[in-house]
């Protein structure tokens, strides 16, 4: 009985430490004092976040990527409420279904794929590649999760509310101020931040859309290139304390709201 | 006199299938209406119609003298009270009863002073800032009449309020809701799948089925003169018995139920000799003696007692005929004394009591 108990603590420590043992690894060497990656570390300073914050090719794509993190927070969470909201509205389970599916669908579909296209199709229209590129697929790979949450919010919202509204005779934009907007801001607030916080971590399809414009993980990946810089270190443990905030933010919006 | 609300040959098709098909309803000023009928029969839509939140597919709807079939819903004198409320979850009570008055920008003193005249109305004086998500089923619904109240509406439409409340709650809310409407003079629409809560509130009752009216009148009027088999078994309980009609003279027809037994009702016009006859004939109408019936007595139907339940102030007695139909019968305690299960017994009742239509009891 005891042994039983001690293996499966042991057990649940193993797994933990297989998904963390990387993460704490990185951050520890994020804040050491030398270049050289190795245990024991020698001492605990600033000096890679000081140098990485002094690059201008960092800085500048830390810039960018977090204009396409706005960007694809603002776009996808209007997009993708309006679409979910649609959806809720269809009077038949097999229709809200289906069109949930197709809404939901894209978030399977390869990175690599999806990526592919966009280039072809930008090729084919003639636009440059660039920044604006980017955000376009930074907006397809965030909608999808932007339906899905904002379609669970959306399950136990009664429209009834809405039409006493008009009934008591608001215009049906008065209405969706009064009433509607007050009821979701708050989860439109939390998918805002699931689609920042996607976008924030975006490779592959930045990667063939963004031409010579660096996001954070583009850059982090052609420094690797290089060898190993340990600021790289630095500007993983920055992206994972800001994806943090960003992923525990978005869950506490997203469950105050529903009524 | 024009009527408060006026529907005009109003149908509605969801694709193929009609859910209203050519209604015709007038609802006079100051009038308690009700729609029942069972779930799917159309009255919600045609509520919904009334209100705007649906289309007709045809016909019009005019409230006092005016066509509104093409307003939208805050521009129509109507307001509704939803099932479940509908309340606004993020105000608190005083906003929500004064959210019409906002919208009409009424100043704050006279909104102040409207939205306490309506919660004195509904009898929840003093709990204006609550919040609406704290409330009990039956507050949430008083609310949401003096939040529909407070707009002043012409017509009030109440989409099955009571459902959601239990049976003692729902008992005094019918209560105090027609003795509100009485109080305003209000006309008032009511939606409800409930026959007793039409039949104790409603001046007149719409009863619908399929989609259509297929009785409108007073309560008492559709209880004891149903105009159809449908009526006859949706309002309260009865008893059916086939026949081939023998005679039929100045509304009093006479069948023969078989086995040579002869049963006499009122049918609304006289019948063809010979064609297929149904009787319907409430419970309470029904005598159970072991002697002879008085001689008026329509019809002597014999019967064996198959089962006797005891409901305090009534007894049911079901017996059943030669020809293998059971016959409920509602007693006085007193009247019941001495029968017992397997007691051979005499059935009957005063022709006026029952109803008769052509037909061989084929649902219409």
């Amino acid at each position: 009985m005891r042994a039983n108990h001690l293996m499966a603590r042991g057990f649940v420590l193993l797994v933990l430490l297989y998904l963390y043992a990387p993460i704490l690894v990185i951050v520890l060497f994020s804040f050491t004092t030398s270049p050289r990656l190795g245990l024991p570390i020698e001492g605990l300073s600033l000096r890679w976040y000081t140098s990485a914050l002094s690059n201008p090719l960092i800085v500048g794509a830390l810039w960018n990527s977090m204009i396409l993190a706005a960007v694809s927070a603002l776009v996808a969470s209007v997009l993708g409420t309006a679409f979910a909201f649609g959806v809720a509205r269809l009077k038949s389970p097999r229709n809200r279904q289906l069109l949930l599916g197709a809404g939901l669908l894209p978030a399977v579909v390869p990175l690599l794929v999806i990526g592919i296209s966009l280039a072809v199709i930008f090729q084919a229209i003639g636009f440059r590649q660039g920044l604006l590129n980017a955000a376009v697929g930074h907006v397809l790979v965030c909608l999808p999760f932007v339906i899905l949450t904002m379609n669970a919010q959306l399950e136990n919202f009664d429209f009834a509310i809405i039409e006493a509204a008009r009934d008591l005779g608001a215009t049906p934009f008065r209405a969706f101020l009064d009433v509607t907007l007050p009821l979701i801001r708050q989860s439109v607030i939390g998918a805002a931040l699931l689609a920042s916080a996607l976008s924030l971590d975006e490779f592959v399809v930045t990667w063939f859309t963004a031409g010579n414009q660096q996001t954070v993980p583009v850059l982090v990946w052609g420094l690797m290139r290089r060898g190993i810089d340990p600021a790289i270190n630095a500007i993983a443990t920055m992206l994972l304390a800001v994806l943090v905030c960003l992923v525990f933010a978005s869950n506490r919006f997203g469950r105050r709201v529903a009524q | 006199m024009t009527a408060a609300v006026d529907i005009v040959d109003v149908s509605k098709t969801f694709g193929n299938v009609a859910a209203l098909d050519q209604i015709n309803l007038q609802v006079q000023d100051n009038e308690f209406v009700s729609l029942l009928g069972a779930s799917g029969c159309g009255k919600s839509t045609l509520l919904r119609i009334v209100a705007g939140f649906e289309s007709s597919s045809h016909g019009k709807v005019i409230i006092h003298g005016d066509d509104v079939t093409s307003l939208p819903p805050h521009l129509r004198p109507t307001n509704l009270v939803f099932q479940r409320g509908a309340l606004f979850p993020h105000m608190n009570v005083f906003d929500n009863i004064g959210y019409s008055l906002k919208l009409r920008r009424w100043p704050g003193p006279r909104i102040a002073e409207r939205v306490a005249e309506m919660l004195a109305l509904v009898r929840m004086e003093g709990l204006g800032q609550r919040n609406a998500a704290e409330l009990s089923g039956g507050q949430m619904q008083r609310v949401a009449l003096a939040r529909a109240l407070a707009a002043e509406p012409k017509v009030l439409l109440l989409d099955e309020p009571l459902s959601a409340l239990d049976l003692k709650l729902r008992q005094q809310m019918q209560l105090e809701l027609r003795a509100i409407q009485r109080g305003l003079g209000a006309t008032f629409i009511f939606v409800t799948h409930d026959q007793t809560e039409a039949l104790a509130m409603s001046d007149r009752i719409a009863i619908m089925n399929q989609g259509r009216i297929v009785q409108f009148g007073t309560p008492r009027e559709i209880y004891t003169r149903p105009s159809s088999m449908y009526v006859s078994d949706f309002i309260g309980q009865t008893n059916f018995l086939r026949g081939i009609v023998l005679s039929s003279v100045n509304g009093v027809t006479t069948l023969d139920v078989g086995n040579g037994k002869r049963a006499t009702g009122e049918s609304a016009s006289d019948l063809a000799t010979g064609v297929a006859g149904i009787l319907s004939v409430r419970p309470e109408s029904i005598r159970i003696g072991l002697a002879e019936p008085r001689a008026d007595d329509s019809a002597l139907i014999s019967g064996r007692v198959v089962e006797i339940i005891y409901l305090g102030s009534i007894v049911r007695v079901g017996s059943v005929t030669p020809a293998n139909t059971t016959i409920w019968a509602e007693l006085r305690d007193a009247d019941a004394r001495g029968l017992t299960i397997g007691m051979e017994v005499k059935l009957s009742w005063p022709p006026e009591a029952a109803t008769i239509w052509a037909g061989d009891g084929a649902r219409d």
